[in-house]
């Protein structure tokens, strides 16, 4: 039985890390919180609070999965930095094998989703 | 043009701090400005501010309290329980004000509750410690008409109801008495009464070890006593062959003829809740004191004779005192 207590980083991506850490490949060098939000908001149609994203953000840092250095400050943003994110090597791994064991349970089951 | 929203920041940074809060805030304030504030008007804008805000701080709190174990301490069910421990006194620390309130009332709240919880059980719920124990009666004198609705009776008034009575098995008086105890240790306050030499049987309530008193030893100069229960713990280390010793009591010496059992207590029961009875010592009235009317210091208990119910006791026990004996 999968522990819920097992330390964070042996464990399997939930599925709302996976969205973060797709939304970062996708937005490539342009990745910052609002970027972000607004990319899985687009695509998903879910609306996810700056405070769950950058709690997974800092505990995808502290993993290895993703990096960040901070950019400009606009005046829209009230002179406060951006920080930008990128998913590193190790982030690009858990995503592959989380993504892959979901695809592999779904294949061919895409008419039968699809008629529920 | 920049948001303002002071309170909201404030907030932010009860949870998050240095950089986090600096991306968060910077967010927040760009989306607003840039899309939310055009597009939805100034009430509907703020109003989406303040359900970030509050949706950012509850998300962050509820990631952390589930998601930051510490492997190390317990198992997994006890960890929770910690974490939940943990935030819980975190929250009460934020906001002192509430939480001494808090506190204090239901500091209040378990302390009235005990008081009323000893009167009520010692007064109401236990049951009195004595056989049959609904015949048993306070008898009480009456002077309304000086102020006194009820005041214990002078000792020659007790020989007086004793012999008029018919509605009482048996009647027994009580007077307060208290001794100094030496020569068991540290010199010891003791307090309990002086009492009937026939009070135990019309309690029905027998000592656990050794016997009640004799007749004869309710007359002045028998220096005997009955203890209490914790007394006996007490002074007398639970000594099973506790009978036959003395106490040094006022100076004099008296033997130890009986040892009451835990629970009991004697009569009156207004004194449930205060004064415990440490020992009993015979009543032992000289004649002199048994022709006294003046001092109302006695108190006396009755038993109710078989087939008497206390409402004819009542009626029968209502004489006025004869006033040619005033």
């Amino acid at each position: 039985m999968q522990n819920k207590y097992t330390p964070s980083s042996d464990r399997a991506l939930g599925e709302f890390e996976q969205l973060v850490l797709f939304a970062l490949v996708r937005l490539e060098d342009q990745a910052y919180g609002l970027s972000i939000r607004r990319e899985i908001l687009l695509r998903t149609g879910r609306d996810v609070s700056a405070g769950a994203l950058f709690t997974a953000l800092e505990r995808f840092e502290a993993r290895g999965y993703v990096s960040s250095q901070f950019g400009e400050s606009t005046q829209a943003r009230g002179g406060k930095r951006k920080r930008y994110y990128r998913i590193e090597a190790p982030g690009v791994k858990a995503l592959a094998r989380a993504h892959d064991a979901l695809s592999r349970m779904a294949r061919g089951l895409t008419q039968k989703l699809k008629a529920v | 043009m920049t948001p303002r929203f002071p309170v909201a920041r404030r907030l932010l940074a009860r949870v998050f701090a240095g950089d986090v809060l600096e991306s968060i805030s910077g967010d927040l304030d760009e989306e607003y400005t840039l899309h939310i504030r055009p597009e939805r008007g100034r009430l509907r804008a703020w109003a989406w501010y303040w359900r970030q805000t509050l949706r950012s701080i509850r998300d962050r709190r509820d990631l952390r309290l589930h998601s930051n174990p510490a492997p190390d301490r317990g198992g997994p069910q006890m960890l929770l329980t910690r974490q939940h421990l943990h935030y819980a006194v975190r929250s009460l620390r934020r906001s002192p004000i509430t939480t001494s309130i808090a506190i204090a009332t239901i500091a209040l709240g378990i302390g009235a509750s005990a008081v009323v919880f000893s009167v009520v059980n010692a007064a109401l719920l236990r049951p009195l410690p004595y056989g049959q124990a609904d015949q048993v009666v306070m008898m009480w004198e009456s002077n309304p008409q000086r102020g006194f609705p009820t005041m214990g009776p002078t000792p020659a008034n007790l020989i007086d109801w004793k012999a008029r009575s018919r509605s009482m098995a048996d009647i027994a008086a009580l007077a307060q008495f208290s001794a100094t105890l030496t020569g068991s240790g540290d010199p010891r306050r003791l307090v309990g009464q002086r009492v009937e030499w026939h009070i135990f049987e019309l309690l029905q309530a027998a000592p656990m070890l050794g016997r009640a008193f004799l007749p004869e030893e309710d007359a002045p100069g028998h220096n005997v006593v009955i203890v209490s229960h914790a007394l006996w713990v007490q002074v007398l280390g639970s000594d099973p062959n506790a009978v036959g010793r003395q106490l040094m009591m006022n100076g004099q010496s008296r033997t130890v003829v009986g040892v009451m059992p835990p629970g009991f207590r004697m009569p009156p029961l207004e004194w449930a809740a205060g004064q415990i009875d440490d020992m009993w010592v015979p009543m032992g009235m000289s004649a002199p004191e048994m022709r006294r009317r003046g001092s109302h210091y006695l108190n006396v208990v009755g038993r109710l004779a078989p087939g008497v119910t206390l409402s004819t006791a009542r009626e029968e026990m209502k004489w006025d005192r004869d006033p040619a004996r005033e």
